[in-house]
């Protein structure tokens, strides 16, 4: 066979520019590409011959992993279209409809940072239909759905069970019938989720997330997540969440119970109790996730009140490991993100409690947004054949591409693994990147020392 | 089905003696390396082409046939395949052709999938003279115009062709598809663990594959199965362990 080089001395490739760079120790260089979410381990000098597109002395196994890690590419790559375009495709191709429902606009508390006006509206009779009509159509409409996913949001979603439990048989049969697999979660203060309600909800409703927020330890928590009748909120929370953690069945449910603490300049002190409180109940090895997240603005100022966000990304490394230390099941690196929020898939929409219609879940209830234009349309006024395709941030994806989108994501390293944050937020003039972007290179020395060496090694710590 | 339960249970008896699937023994990248080194200059640039289409292979085989496309696109965009000698166009299309055609395949577009996998058959027998592993690879492709006459209705046709697979692999027969030979010496040439195994992850599949007809067909599928089964070559292959 004969054979001849027509690529002699021509170098097709580059380094990744979508790449982070972490040091362990004297002799290990770790590489995490944000295009493939994968780390590559090198030995300094291995390090060093990458550093400097040294291909030709890389060992081949190594140049292959860096290949197929996306930590090499084309030199003549575009890798922020090839990024932009992996986004926009993974939302073509999605088969799930998402659906969210804000079944009632009320709420028992009254937590300061809190943008929404709660009032006792539910979703009516009508309204109801409307919903199945809408998710009717659009199921028959287009045939290449594989999955209905419900998010039951609020206000405070629990406030209107009733309204759960009617649209739930409903949507569940659409879904049967074009043969979908059917999923719902719930976002939940957690206050009327006892034991009860709960399986009530997994077993004959088929919810199967929860997330629910507890800001710090009692003392903490108190000050800020109290009852509008001024009682406090976080022991009647607690134990709702201890009776369900200890049901024995509790592991046969399949069901991911996640808690988030919204942390400011006020609270950020509790984190590590709060972490201390719930592994000594135990809690710690049956929650599918805790973490922490900064207050964000809400229409209103709460953003101000804020840790900076660096600082935060400081505290928020020691929490991370502090929780991996007490045994918690805590994710330290993020993966690959094509779709930052419901807002860019053209297909998802939010329904709140006055029959309105979104597709983000940051404005219903919001008086500030009253005016903003972000209502797309409403139940009452809308046939279910309208698809409301003219919608605020689908185009997000091209606004980056073209360095329009009032953020830094253009020339954004991370860009991969966050997907521009909230659109919405950047185009207020609000800062919006995510704390992960400052402790990066933390976080993947830790998730490496890690696996080599077991969350043991924290105990030194 | 009663008059089946012959088959079924010796389909169980078969997946208990065969532990490791044909696939988990072919290890076909390891030879796929061979290749590059034997025939591409520049690997580096073949190892990108190979990594995108192998990514885009596992999307198509999810169904995520736009992302699967958009990788094909980037494992060509760089490279001139103009300036490429006769057998590393020929490597660099064993690779691209045959998951064009599954792509082709999962798309429904069954006659574009079933010249692609010809043409990967005749690709197969240009290397397999000098990398026999790849005749396995060669057999994959029959079977796979098997499954695409399965998909498309043409039960009959792919009996006949499975017929062929099944003498050529249990009997050691040289058979014919259309021009293209089948020669058995191949099969000497590589593990005899890898031809059984091939034999009964065919079979499976063939059994699998009635269960997703209607009645009558799946019927006729099984009986011809059934008769696979009952041959007395097959017998004789079943004495020996299988792996």
């Amino acid at each position: 066979m004969e054979v001849f080089n027509p690529f002699k001395n021509y170098h097709m490739f580059k380094n990744s520019y979508y790449k982070i760079k972490s040091e362990v120790g004297n002799d290990t260089v770790l590489f995490y590409s944000t295009r493939s979410g994968e780390t590559m381990a090198l030995e300094s000098h291995t390090a060093l011959l990458y550093e400097n597109e040294n291909y030709d002395d890389l060992p081949e196994n190594v140049f292959s992993k860096l290949l197929a890690s996306d930590l090499i590419v084309p030199k003549e790559e575009n890798e922020l279209d090839e990024v932009i375009l992996e986004n926009k495709t993974s939302i073509a191709e999605s088969r799930t409809l998402y659906q969210v429902i804000q079944p009632t606009a009320n709420c028992q508390l009254g937590c300061g940072y809190c943008g929404q006006n709660h009032t006792k509206a539910l979703l009516n009779n009508e309204q109801m239909d409307a919903i199945v009509e809408r998710v009717k159509f659009k199921l028959e409409r287009e045939n290449n759905f594989d999955a209905l996913e419900i998010g039951w949001f609020g206000a405070e979603p629990l406030m209107a069970l009733s309204n759960i439990k009617a649209l739930t048989p409903r949507l569940k049969a659409l879904a049967d019938k074009h043969n979908l697999r059917y999923s719902s979660k719930m976002v939940t203060n957690g206050l009327s989720l006892k034991l009860n309600v709960f399986l009530d909800l997994v077993k004959n409703y088929h919810l199967s997330f929860f997330e629910i927020t507890l800001d710090g330890t009692e003392e903490y928590h108190d000050k800020r997540r109290f009852l509008k009748s001024g009682e406090k909120s976080y022991r009647i929370i607690l134990d709702n969440l201890i009776d369900i953690f200890n049901y024995e069945g509790f592991s046969e449910l399949n069901t991911t119970v996640n808690i988030r603490c919204n942390v400011d300049q006020t609270n950020h002190d509790s984190v590590t109790l709060l972490i201390d409180e719930l592994n000594s109940l135990g809690i710690h090895k049956k929650l599918s996730n805790f973490y922490v997240a900064p207050i964000h603005s809400w229409g209103n100022d709460a953003h101000l009140m804020s840790l900076e966000i660096a600082n935060f990304a400081d505290k928020e490394i020691d929490w991370v490991m502090y929780s991996l230390k007490k045994e918690f099941n805590t994710p330290v690196v993020p993966s690959r993100k094509k779709q930052t929020c419901m807002a860019i898939d053209p297909k998802a929409e939010l329904i709140d409690a006055y029959g309105n219609i979104y597709n983000c879940t940051e404005i219903s209830y919001v008086p500030a947004y009253d005016e903003s234009g972000y209502i797309l349309g409403n139940l009452n006024r809308t046939d279910p054949s309208n698809l409301l395709q003219e919608r605020p941030f689908v185009d997000w994806n091209d606004l980056i591409r073209e360095n329009k989108s009032n953020s830094p994501c253009h020339t954004c390293k991370i860009l991969p693994i966050c997907g521009g944050a909230c659109p919405k937020t950047w185009k207020e003039g609000i800062f919006s990147c995510p704390s992960f972007k400052f402790n990066m290179e933390d976080r993947i020395a830790l998730s490496y020392i890690i696996a080599q060496k077991g969350s043991e090694v924290l105990s030194a710590f | 089905m009663k008059k089946f339960d012959n088959l079924y249970s010796k389909l169980d008896q078969l997946e208990k003696l065969n532990k490791q699937k044909y696939k988990e023994q072919l290890k076909f990248d390891e030879h796929v390396n061979e290749m590059i080194n034997s025939v591409c200059l520049n690997k580096k640039v073949f190892l990108f082409y190979y990594e995108n289409y192998q990514k885009a292979l596992e999307h198509s085989r999810h169904g995520n046939i736009m992302t699967a496309e958009n990788l094909v696109s980037r494992a060509g965009k760089y490279i001139d395949k103009s300036l490429l000698s006769e057998d590393e166009k020929k490597l660099y299309d064993l690779i691209c052709v045959p998951i064009d055609a599954y792509l082709h395949y999962r798309k429904g577009d069954f006659s574009a999938a079933f010249t692609g996998t010809k043409k990967t058959m005749e690709l197969d027998s240009y290397f397999e003279k000098k990398f026999p592993i790849v005749f396995f690879h060669k057999i994959q492709q029959i079977h796979n115009l098997a499954r695409i006459s399965f998909r498309s209705m043409e039960v009959d046709r792919a009996l006949i062709i499975l017929k062929d697979i099944f003498r050529l692999l249990i009997d050691k027969t040289q058979i014919t598809f259309e021009d293209v030979v089948y020669d058995p010496i191949y099969l000497e040439y590589n593990s005899d663990d890898l031809r059984k195994s091939m034999i009964f992850d065919i079979l499976n599949d063939v059994i699998t594959t009635a269960e997703k007809h209607k009645e009558n067909e799946k019927i006729s599928i099984l009986d011809f199965c059934d008769e696979i089964i009952t041959h007395s070559s097959f017998n004789k292959l079943e004495t020996q362990a299988i792996l």
